[in-house]
């Protein structure tokens, strides 16, 4: 994928890896730890933004130059001035301005193109492909993270995974271990364990999936009832209800700040199945998406969690290129992803640019395999050796991480 | 004495089947009830004991009535007429008027379970506050008090209607053929469709599919009512081979455009919003789908996918793990000669019913309990079992919402994934908690529910011994063995019950 970076944005890459002292983004002392949270336990963490129902990445990260861009759209296309430069060729959607401050800062960057051969346009094959990280053809029961989920705990972890604002369980579907669904915060806390059912077992699978479920939630209660007042979230204010993954977001981050940690944390935005009407649905979308990013950013830099979590979106698919005769995209195959934290080697745009000349079928043809960023993540971020079906895939990272 | 005559009748009229037909154990009858209705009495049990496992699933198939009996809001007919007004009046509407009408349907409202006049008047002084046009004014009322008003309705025949297999298979078709109330505000289209499940849900899929595809509610939903020759909408195309007939991986990218341009031209008419063909919008050019090549209509689409026994195959899969287990790999021979069967039969919803809840698979001892109970399954079956008196129906659907399961708020258009799915450490708290409320206890702590009679009297329908009825209403109502703890206070007893895990399986 190397070769695949524009060679503009390589070089400034290379100039800054040199600036970067090695391994100087870890082990800064912080608030987490002064107040006695234990931020060695974080390790590294993961925050994954599901976007769901295909994210329209033409119209997120724009090559609003490209002639074909505004024929094949002529009433979805963004022109210069509604989009914010970012290179010579790309430019992000107007409500993205946090996004691109971020991404201006060295914070964030994009991997665009992101796809696998053979896709599939169904909304939900396509997911299962993404999170379950099968081929094409190949069906998988089991989420991409779960056979490193229990390598990842830490004894001062909360529980396996935080799952926030919908109840998919994304990548660590078809876990066995503990992991907590948070719709409301407030709610979480009132609710009530028992601990003599969480310590039975057997009956049929669905009683003991019940059983399972009843464990983790004894085993999340008895830590997550721990508040701080000192927690320096309680002072950012939460957002308004229309910003609905803001919320879900400012919720997670009052749980990082009363020290309940854990590895794999999802968050999720639905909407994005814009077929009718795109404009409006989109930028809606994408202001709520940027909002969070600079809330994260700005959370996560007060816990002194900033360079210990990796913040990544997905979404099934992009959407076609050539709008449809309502205003809105039918299903397409390779989208874009947004990665954010004080590891990634920000303001810069991975994967090759989508080649609106050679579709196939009207779609897009994909320039980096989604795989390769989490092997990039397993390898990288979590220091894990590469199992199941990424293990004989033959692909190789990205070079999105500094560390 | 009449329901010996009845049962003589039945006999000579199905006959035996197999030799020697062996009738239902008590324990089969109770696992058929508890698959097919949200609660059951003691004696519907025992009405099924002499039959065998075939003829009791077909004596409840037939039972069932196919109309609802709560009557329909009185307000619905009238919104639709002002709907209609607003729409062909456009911004020359008289705003006065529509609230003057709006007013008088208050009176209409007060009637019904859930709204109060005093209710809607107010949210009509906010509505009009705001908004100067007739038709937010009305959309802004439709949203907020009638759309949650129809819900109720729905809720009331759910708690209420004694064809309970019947309902379930209407609540089955909404999770099949979602519509979202957000997307297709049209609320006589959305009660309209709800009918048509309840009429035809028990019938031919094939009636069924072809009524859905056409239906407002759909061509909504799913965009269809928009999509023209050039540039067709795909989404219903889709949905339509993914979801509604042959199940992803049976056709391929270039058929669902192919059936795109089939559906151009179906349309709604705008002010009544009933479907229309619009030839000029039509792409009446040849079409290749699944091979087979010519001038396809949509109908001719629909009829295609009905053709394929792919279709046969998804649908009855889909009706398995509703009612009989979610784990459809170990009896594949079998759901392979079901599905044969149903195509065969012009997809008889009823007969296939028939067979899979009197098949030995259903009454296997590894999918007693295999369900998890969905969360409008259980709310109801709370309130039917335990003799709940409910004034209100909101704070149960408060509660269903809570447990993920909110009627005309689909989380997609794939419809809830239920099963497991049903339960994590947020869903689960809340059905405690929820329970809980019921029944901790000597009041209901949910407004609007009360306690028709005490537990002692209820437990007193299962026999009059106190030991023995116990052991046979939990035998009646769990699916699986549970121990029964010692004691001695009946409320804490069906405290005890409801509120134990293996309360949530069926």
């Amino acid at each position: 994928m190397w070769n695949e970076l524009e060679d503009r944005e390589r070089r400034r890459f290379l100039k800054f890896l040199a600036a970067v002292p090695f391994a100087g983004v870890l082990g800064t002392p912080s608030w987490f730890e002064a107040w006695g949270g234990d931020s060695r336990a974080a390790d590294r963490l993961l925050i994954l933004i599901e976007l769901k129902g295909g994210n329209d990445g033409l119209n997120t990260l724009v090559p609003y130059r490209d002639p074909l861009y505004a024929r094949l759209r002529p009433r979805l296309a963004l022109k210069g001035s509604e989009v914010l430069p970012i290179s010579e060729r790309f430019g992000v959607h107007t409500k993205l301005g946090r996004i691109k401050k971020l991404h201006d800062a060295r914070e964030l960057a994009f991997i665009q193109g992101v796809g696998y051969p053979s896709p599939n346009l169904s909304h939900f094959r396509s997911i299962d492909i993404w999170e379950t990280a099968s081929g094409s053809q190949q069906f998988l029961e089991e989420g991409w993270a779960v056979p490193y989920i229990d390598a990842l705990a830490r004894p001062g972890h909360a529980t396996r995974a935080l799952i926030l604002g919908d109840s998919n369980p994304g990548p660590i579907r078809g876990t066995l271990s503990p992991h907590l669904v948070v719709q409301s915060l407030e709610r979480l806390r009132e609710s009530k364990s028992d601990s003599q059912v969480a310590s039975r077992s057997g009956g049929p699978a669905s009683l003991q999936h019940i059983l399972r479920v009843e464990r983790a939630l004894v085993a999340g209660l008895s830590r997550i009832g721990r508040t701080r007042t000192d927690n320096p979230i309680r002072k950012i204010p939460k957002p308004q209800a229309v910003s609905r993954l803001a919320r879900s977001a400012h919720d997670l981050l009052e749980l990082l700040g009363d020290g309940h940690l854990a590895p794999i944390m999802k968050l999720t935005l639905a909407g994005f199945d814009t077929h009718v009407n795109q404009l409006s649905t989109h930028a809606r979308l994408l202001e709520d998406l940027d909002g969070t990013f600079a809330l994260l950013a700005q959370g996560l830099k007060a816990l002194g969690l900033w360079d210990k979590t990796l913040v990544m979106t997905y979404s099934e698919f992009g959407r076609r290129v050539e709008e449809n005769r309502n205003g809105g995209t039918d299903h397409g195959t390779a989208g874009l992803q947004v990665v954010m934290g004080g590891a990634v080697a920000g303001g810069m745009v991975f994967g090759g640019a989508p080649d609106l000349q050679s579709l196939d079928q009207g779609n897009l043809r994909y320039t980096v395999d989604f795989r390769s960023v989490y092997i990039t993540l397993i390898r990288q971020w979590w220091r894990q050796e590469l199992q199941g079906s990424l293990r004989g895939s033959g692909l190789s990272g990205l070079p999105f991480l500094k560390v | 004495m009449n329901k010996v005559i009845g049962m003589m009748a039945f006999f000579c009229f199905f006959g035996f089947w197999g030799t020697p037909a062996l009738a239902l154990s008590e324990d089969e009858a109770a696992h058929l009830l508890r698959r097919t209705q949200f609660s059951f009495a003691p004696q519907e049990v025992e009405a099924l004991l002499p039959l065998t496992r075939r003829q009791a699933a077909e004596l409840l198939v037939r039972k069932q009535v196919r109309a609802a009996r709560t009557p329909g809001r009185k307000w619905l007919p009238f919104l639709d007429q002002l709907e209609s007004k607003v729409r062909s009046g456009g911004r020359k509407t008289d705003l006065a008027d529509i609230k003057k009408e709006l007013d008088s349907l208050a009176a209409s409202l007060a009637d019904d379970r859930m709204n109060s006049e005093e209710r809607f008047k107010k949210s009509l002084r906010e509505a009009s506050r705001k908004e100067a046009g007739a038709r937010q004014l009305l959309g802004r009322i439709s949203n907020r008090v009638l759309g949650a008003d129809l819900k109720a309705w729905w809720w009331e025949e759910i708690l209420s209607t004694d064809s309970q297999l019947n309902e379930k298979l209407v609540l089955f078709w909404h999770d099949h053929f979602p519509a979202d109330i957000k997307k297709v505000r049209d609320l006589g289209a959305l009660q309209d469709q709800n009918e048509l499940f309840r009429r035809e849900g028990m019938g031919s899929y094939r009636t069924l599919l072809h009524a859905v595809a056409k239906h407002p509610a759909m061509l909504v939903y799913l965009d269809g009512a928009k999509s023209r020759k050039v540039h067709p909408n795909e989404n219903f195309a889709r949905e339509l081979m993914e979801l509604f007939t042959l199940g992803e991986g049976n056709y391929s990218e270039r058929d669902i455009r192919e059936a795109a341009r089939a559906f151009t031209g179906w349309s709604l008419i705008p002010a009544s919003r009933q479907f229309v063909f619009r030839p000029r919008w039509h792409d009446g050019g040849s079409k290749t789908v699944l091979g087979r090549t010519g001038n396809f209509s949509g109908e001719e689409v629909v009829d295609l996918l009905l053709d394929r026994p792919e279709t046969a195959r998804f649908i009855t899969r889909k009706l398995w793990r509703e009612f009989v287990s979610p784990d459809v790999e170990s009896s594949r021979a079998r759901i392979e000669q079901l599905a044969a069967g149903f195509r065969a039969s012009a997809y008889d919803i009823s007969r296939l019913l028939v067979e899979m809840l009197g098949s030995d698979e259903f009454h296997a001892p590894e999918n007693r309990g295999a369900l998890i109970k969905s969360p409008v399954h259980l709310v109801a079956s709370l309130v039917r079992s335990f003799g709940l008196e409910t004034a209100r129906v909101f704070p149960l659907i408060q509660a269903s919402r809570n447990m993920g399961q909110d009627l005309y708020m689909p989380p997609n258009v794939k419809g809830w994934p239920g099963h497991e799915q049903w339960i994590t450490t947020h869903t689960l708290s809340v059905r405690k908690g929820f329970i809980d409320r019921v029944f901790q206890g000597e009041d209901v702590k949910v407004p609007g529910v009360q306690r028709r009679y005490g537990p002692e009297a209820w437990i007193a329908q299962y026999g009059p011994d106190a030991a023995a009825s116990r052991k046979r209403l939990v035998r009646h109502l769990m699916a699986v063995p549970w121990d029964a703890p010692a004691e001695s206070d009946p409320a804490r007893f069906l405290e005890r019950l409801v509120a134990a895990p293996e309360y949530q399986i069926h």
